[in-house]
């Protein structure tokens, strides 16, 4: 028999069982249903004749109580009743009597009872175990007999089941007519789908008889319907229902404060002006903050182009845009656009054709200019179509277009989705989903000819291609060096140098190229370990961002101290148990193993939240290039889900130092030691510093 | 401060136990209350 036709026999049975326990336990759901569906009909004759007169009148039923199931609860069938019990209720509360006859009934000396026994049971197994690993060995690997008979138990009659119910679910799951089935089975029995009927049939009522003193009998009956899945569900499924609830709204909270914080986070951004520089000694976090920047930036930038596009839009509200984007983007197929200049000669290329031969099918994709005008008076200026296709042509080539928006002198990974039907395309653009984004894109590589306006290391091929994004450049000092190091330099120089590349030129102006519908879509981020390392003619361009120091991480979900203590106990606990085992034994036995499964599980769990909804705070003290000392003090938020997902690498000129290092034939093992606790000359002289040097010559 | 934080946690844990407990034993009890009163 397959695996196929198990799965549809199991299917038939557990359906066969369904339809019994409907018959022999929900049988009163189906009568409840056929009473609800028919205070519907009566509800909606109800609502016609009391709205349009229709028919003849009738007593909305919906108002009286079900005759197939009763109130089991002590719930008031009135108001008054109800207010009368809900006093006594409060009163009863807060009587001191009923509190002690609370404590009174709590059964403690049981438990108590318990205690004293399982205790020295627990203790003598405890030593017991003790006794047991405390004998070393050396059996490296080998599994112990009770281990062994364990993995076999598991093995024989624990993943069998587990396997056949993963693949039955997944059966289940791709026949989605099972499932629906089954669903709404169980909407059934469990009174739900008469609890959506009888809302219905109230809703026609109340909204002609607006009988507000009635909401309290469909509150009732709400109870009442509700009595079956309350008495059926058992209460554990009650409370796994209850904590799955919990766990996905306090979920969506720490989503929605990450999601403020990264607001937060980008009006810091929005305020800083085109070049910043954010400076820290090593380990402050530095690159990682401008990092973080650049990856909201690029997102910005689209979000902006986005919110432009929108306003182009409505000046001309019957314009054919789809067609217009079609062509664009057949164009950027076809790289007979790629850049912003080219953009503008395509645009001004079809406004002469349509200037010369008049065709608007061809050029404007049947805008009728008689009917919908031709140009557009915003109290400011006049603006012809063509230049407001030009903007409009500009924007989206911004917005579409399938590439990182990141130029820079080390890698960053974005993970940012283009969703297209087809139609308008729509970036989705989340640093916080809920799945593992497949996609990847990485910055592209920052020549620094791009930025030369002046002499070039190589030629002038890529003379003008930075246009428009995001420029990150790490250790900027080292690169572009102060005026100190650069004394030696001159202007004159027949070499490419830091004098003589009008790079700090480019700075002044880049935002020339990049301005569109008078927005400049470029920014640059810098970082250093002091501002002074960066000559003062481009940093006093920049404001410069101090970090003074990051806080300690925190987590954005709520209600989860308890779980977060607990995990953390299990790991120190465990870990201090395990490695004196293994000091002790090289062996597997069955309390390491289970105990090392269930804590892996808890710290495996706990570091997928803290990777989710962890965050910190950086202190930053922001001020100007100049560097007159007036500061601000901003705060930054490195969330991890954003910054720690593979974005950047922390030693990303790490390849540098290993390129050295293999080709060396010594290691730290091969450095010589010192003899004594005090250096002997020979062995000072093996320093080669230039102070023992110059003492001895 | 992440000890108490933990404390203050577990005792309001405990605290909202006891009363949840607390309420439905009053509720359930209310038809013997509403005879005694």
């Amino acid at each position: 028999m397959t695996r196929h036709k198990i799965n549809i026999a199991l299917t038939v049975v557990i359906s066969l069982g369904f339809a019994v326990l409907g018959y022999f336990v929900f049988s009163q759901s189906y009568l409840r249903l056929w009473e609800s569906v028919k205070d519907l009909w009566i509800s909606i004759r109800f609502y016609f004749y009391e709205l349009f007169h229709i028919g003849t009148p009738v007593k909305a039923t919906v108002t009286e109580y079900s005759e197939m199931l009763k109130l089991e609860t002590g719930l008031p069938q009135d108001w008054n009743g109800f207010t009368d019990k809900f006093v006594l209720y409060i009163k009863e509360l807060f009587n001191p009597n009923v509190f002690q006859a609370y404590w009174a009934g709590k059964d403690f000396v049981t438990v108590c009872k318990v205690l004293i026994v399982t205790m020295p049971l627990l203790l003598i197994l405890f030593f017991a175990i003790k006794a047991i690993y405390r004998q070393s060995n050396t059996k490296h690997n080998k599994d112990t007999l009770p281990l062994k008979a364990y993995k076999k138990f598991v093995a024989v009659c624990v993943q069998p089941p587990i396997r056949f119910a993963r693949q039955y679910v997944a059966f289940v799951r791709h026949y989605s007519p099972i499932w629906i089935v089954w669903l709404v089975m169980w909407l059934l029995y469990l009174n739900i789908a008469s609890i959506v009927v009888e809302f219905l049939a109230f809703y026609f009522y109340f909204s002609s008889a607006f009988d507000v003193a009635g909401i309290y009998t469909q509150v009732v009956k709400l109870v009442v319907d509700l009595q079956v899945a309350v008495n059926t569900i058992p209460v554990v499924l009650w409370i796994i229902f209850a904590w799955l609830l919990l766990d996905r709204w306090r979920k969506g909270l720490a989503r929605n404060r990450l999601h403020r914080y990264e607001g937060r986070n980008c009006g810091l951004i929005t305020d800083l002006p085109i070049v910043s520089m954010s400076c820290g000694s090593m380990g402050k976090k530095k690159t990682t903050v401008i990092t973080d920047m650049a990856l909201s930036q690029e997102v910005m930038f689209r979000q902006e182009a986005f919110r432009r596009l929108q306003k182009q839009d409505m000046k001309f509200p019957n314009f054919p845009w789809i067609s217009f984007e079609m062509e664009l983007r057949h164009c950027m197929e076809h790289h007979v656009v790629y850049n912003l200049a080219t953009i503008k000669q395509w645009v001004r290329l079809k406004e002469d054709r349509f200037n010369r031969h008049g065709n608007t099918n061809l050029q404007l994709y049947g805008y009728d200019i008689n009917r919908y005008g031709y140009t557009f008076n915003d109290a400011l200026k006049v603006e012809t179509l063509w230049d407001v296709l030009e903007t409009y042509a500009l924007l989206y080539f911004i917005y579409v277009i399938e590439s990182s928006l990141l130029v820079s002198n080390y890698s960053i990974r974005t993970d940012n989705v283009l969703q297209d039907n087809g139609n308008f395309p729509m970036w989705y653009s989340d640093f916080f989903p809920e799945t593992v984004s497949c996609e990847s894109r990485h910055a592209h590589i920052l020549d620094f000819d791009l930025l030369r306006l002046g002499k070039k290391v190589l030629d002038d091929s890529l003379k003008g291609s930075m246009e428009f994004g995001v420029l990150v450049i790490t250790e900027i000092g080292k690169e572009r060096g102060n005026n100190l190091e650069l004394k030696e330099v001159k202007k004159v120089s027949d070499e490419t140098n830091q004098k003589n590349d009008m790079f700090n030129q480019y700075l002044k102006m880049c935002r020339h190229a990049a301005t569109v519908d008078n927005y400049p879509f470029v920014k640059v981020f810098t970082d250093e370990q002091r501002p002074e390392s960066w000559g003062a003619d481009a940093r006093d361009l920049c404001d410069i961002l101090t970090i003074v120091n990051s806080g300690e991480e925190k987590l954005a979900l709520p209600f989860y101290t308890i779980t977060d203590m607990l995990c953390e106990w299990a790991f120190n606990g465990f870990i201090r148990l395990y490695y004196d085992f293994r000091f002790r034994r090289g062996d597997n036995t069955l309390l390491v193993h289970l105990l090392k499964n269930i804590t892996a599980w808890l710290w495996r769990r706990n570091i997928r939240i803290y990777n989710k909804y962890g965050y910190r705070q950086v202190n930053i003290e922001k001020e100007r290039g100049t560097m007159d000392g007036k500061l601000e003090k901003k705060k930054y938020y490195l969330m991890n889900k954003k910054i720690y997902s593979r974005r950047f690498s922390t030693d990303c000129f790490s390849d540098y130092f290993s390129d050295i290092a293999k080709d060396t034939q010594v290691g730290i093992e091969d450095l010589r030691e010192y003899a004594t606790e005090k250096a002997t000359v020979e062995e000072l002289k093996l320093q080669n510093s230039y102070f023992i040097n110059s003492l001895y010559h | 401060m992440k000890t108490l934080r933990r404390v203050f946690a577990v005792m309001l844990l405990i605290f909202v136990i006891i009363a949840v407990d607390y309420c439905i034993y009053v509720y359930l009890n209310l038809p013997i209350s509403e005879a005694v009163t």
